[in-house]
């Protein structure tokens, strides 16, 4: 997976496979600012916000840039290579590492809230609702995780050995997703 | 009708009834009209919630009534209905402050089968009178005046207390009716009379005198009439009903029992669900997960599925897009590609949108999967998923010749010409 642009007021965000975040003005196609830490690739999608860009590396780092002029804030380092993709809600993130843990951050200062063990590499973006937050890991499951201190729900075992990577589409009380054993599947 | 000619003519209809009753051997023609009052929130309805746009298209889907009788003044109608025929939105100057008709009611037409039925007594000479009458009542009955208006922010804060006003489970309760007829007494007793018309108990009257009309047209024949009329006119409406014995007044509140309410999104267009990346939204909660369908794409499954309007889409190893009922999970259609589709598709407008291993870009009739074009990018990779905005599409590939693409939609008409750009960001 590659990262996918995001859109914010006047800017487009994406990283590269080279390790670098671009901020693209969105009216004339020039470039903002690059970031630039080092070679290794940024397969997660920015998610940003009117202060703050954030994502994950495969450097095993989350980071959080002034989305104006890409400083670092802060970054934070897990024990994984990052794909994951991050949902910041408010002053919160939530984003996977191949660690195998789902992480809440604060936005202000990158420290971690909570941190829950997923027995498996988070691949998955996390979909947040008000409660909860759905999320796949390579153990098979896909894990619903109480927002609010990172303790779990439920999980739902796809198939033993099957890799949840892809991130659930969340709509009227049901989820939508699929797995490495080519399946979707609809629960509610 | 002098009376003598109507007791002919009921003398005719019962004895026509029992011929026919006769005809099919004893059982009664006679079937009670089913009838629904939806209060309606007019503007308020644009907002996200409960009863946004997409929320109310869904319960009026629920109900699926034969006919809708609307707070639609007769003579606005038909212009309004030839407008939206002809450019699919309605800019006549009463039905267009009325979102629930433009946005929800009209558009259904096109899935749905009702009728729409004009029930609006308003007209223009008396809005403009009333407002006349209003402002002249408020110097000459100034206790009067201020007595109405006390009752009604009362009645405002009452239902406030009820819950969210913009709810249609706190809309649909009998306190709420309660709350708004209290409300709405003072402004009744003092100036009914004096505003004519436009009066309180008047307008009402001239409604519910269009509404009983539909009804007597449509006595005994088994239909569903859902009745939309501003939340405030709902307690008199009912309170006319309940008068009736030839029908079955259904509580809207029937319709609201869903334990799961979704208040978020209705769609999940893209990778992520918005454009600025973020996938939180909403109260889609699951207490204890079970499987309604499974579908078998054949091949690992890598990028995330999306839903939009009933249809689940997905790619995968399979070298192919499918677009799944969300509710059956039956397949609708596929589309076959020469290479792995390891982005998530986005739609925007009826379209699909995705990128595969073939090292081409791809835009579907979300519908029907028809083709609508494709263009190749040249060698390189694996493409990310695309984001819409500013009329373009945007995604990344692994290529270091051109690493971030944009490709310019075409305007609704098909006219514009296709222009692309790709950025190398290499710097």
């Amino acid at each position: 997976m590659l990262s996918s642009p995001a859109v914010t007021a006047d800017s487009l965000l994406i990283g590269t496979y080279a390790g670098k975040l671009f901020s693209i003005d969105r009216k004339t196609g020039e470039q903002n600012w690059v970031f630039h830490e080092n070679n290794s690739s940024i397969f997660s999608s920015p998610v940003a916000n009117s202060e703050l860009v954030t994502f994950g590396s495969y450097d095993k780092h989350v980071y959080g840039l002034n989305v104006n002029d890409g400083a670092i804030i802060w970054k934070y380092k897990t024990d994984g290579a990052i794909f994951s993709s991050p949902t910041m809600l408010g002053d919160s993130i939530f984003i996977g590492s191949n660690d195998n843990h789902l992480y809440a951050l604060d936005a202000g200062d990158g420290s971690v809230r909570w941190k829950i063990d997923l027995n498996g590499a988070v691949f998955s973006s996390p979909a947040v609702t008000d409660h909860s937050i759905y999320v796949g890991s390579s153990d098979g499951h896909m894990y619903a995780i109480n927002r609010a201190d990172g303790s779990e729900r439920w999980r739902h075992l796809v198939k033993e050995g099957v890799k949840v990577w892809t991130s659930p589409a969340a709509i009227q009380g049901m989820l939508y997703f699929g797995s490495h054993d080519g399946e979707v599947i609809a629960i509610k | 009708m002098n009376s003598y000619r109507y007791s002919v003519l009921c003398l005719f209809g019962i004895l026509s009834v029992f011929a026919i009753t006769f005809l099919v051997h004893g059982q009664s023609l006679f079937e009670k009209n089913e009838v629904i009052v939806m209060g309606m929130i007019h503007g308020n309805h644009r907002d996200p919630g409960p009863y946004d746009l997409d929320h109310l298209k869904d319960l009026i889907r629920e109900i699926n009534p034969d006919y809708v009788l609307t707070e639609i003044p007769p003579d606005r109608l038909a212009a309004a209905t030839k407008q939206f025929q002809e450019t699919g939105s309605i800019t006549e100057s009463r039905v267009s402050v009325f979102p629930e008709y433009t946005d929800a009611l009209f558009p259904l037409t096109k899935e749905m089968s009702f009728e729409i039925v004009p029930c609006a007594a308003w007209t223009e000479a008396m809005n403009n009178s009333r407002r006349a009458t209003l402002k002249t009542l408020r110097e000459t009955h100034s206790t009067q005046t201020a007595e109405m208006e006390a009752a009604q922010s009362l009645a405002s804060e009452n239902i406030s207390a009820l819950g969210d006003r913009n709810d249609p489970v706190t809309i649909h309760t009998q306190q709420y009716d309660k709350f708004v007829k209290a409300g709405m007494e003072p402004y009744d007793r003092h100036f009914n009379e004096l505003i004519g018309d436009g009066g309180w108990s008047n307008i009402n009257a001239g409604h519910f005198g269009l509404i009983e009309k539909a009804l007597n047209e449509h006595q005994g024949e088994g239909k569903r009439f859902l009745i939309t009329f501003g939340s405030w006119h709902k307690y008199y409406i009912k309170e006319q009903l309940l008068k009736r014995e030839d029908i079955n007044l259904i509580p809207m509140s029937e319709f609201l029992q869903d334990p799961i309410r979704p208040t978020g999104p209705k769609t999940w267009p893209r990778f992520r669900l918005s454009g600025s990346g973020n996938s939180a939204y909403g109260s889609t909660e699951i207490q204890t997960p079970v499987v309604t369908w499974k579908y078998a794409t054949g091949d690992v499954i890598e990028s995330s599925a999306i839903a939009v309007d009933g249809v689940v889409y997905v790619g995968g190893h399979s070298s192919r897009l499918h677009a799944i009922d969300q509710k059956t999970g039956k397949l609708k259609w596929k589309f076959d590609v020469g290479g792995w589709v390891r982005a998530t598709p986005s739609v925007e407008n009826g379209v699909i949108y995705f990128g595969a291993d073939d090292n081409k870009f791809y835009a579907l009739d979300a519908k029907t999967g028809d083709k609508k074009w494709e263009f190749a990018l040249g060698e390189g990779g694996e493409q990310s998923s695309p984001t819409i905005a500013d009329g373009g599409v945007y995604f990344g590939r692994s290529t270091t010749t051109c690493t971030l693409w944009m490709r310019k939609l075409a305007s609704q008409s098909g006219n514009s010409t296709l222009e692309q750009a790709c950025f190398p960001l290499r710097r």
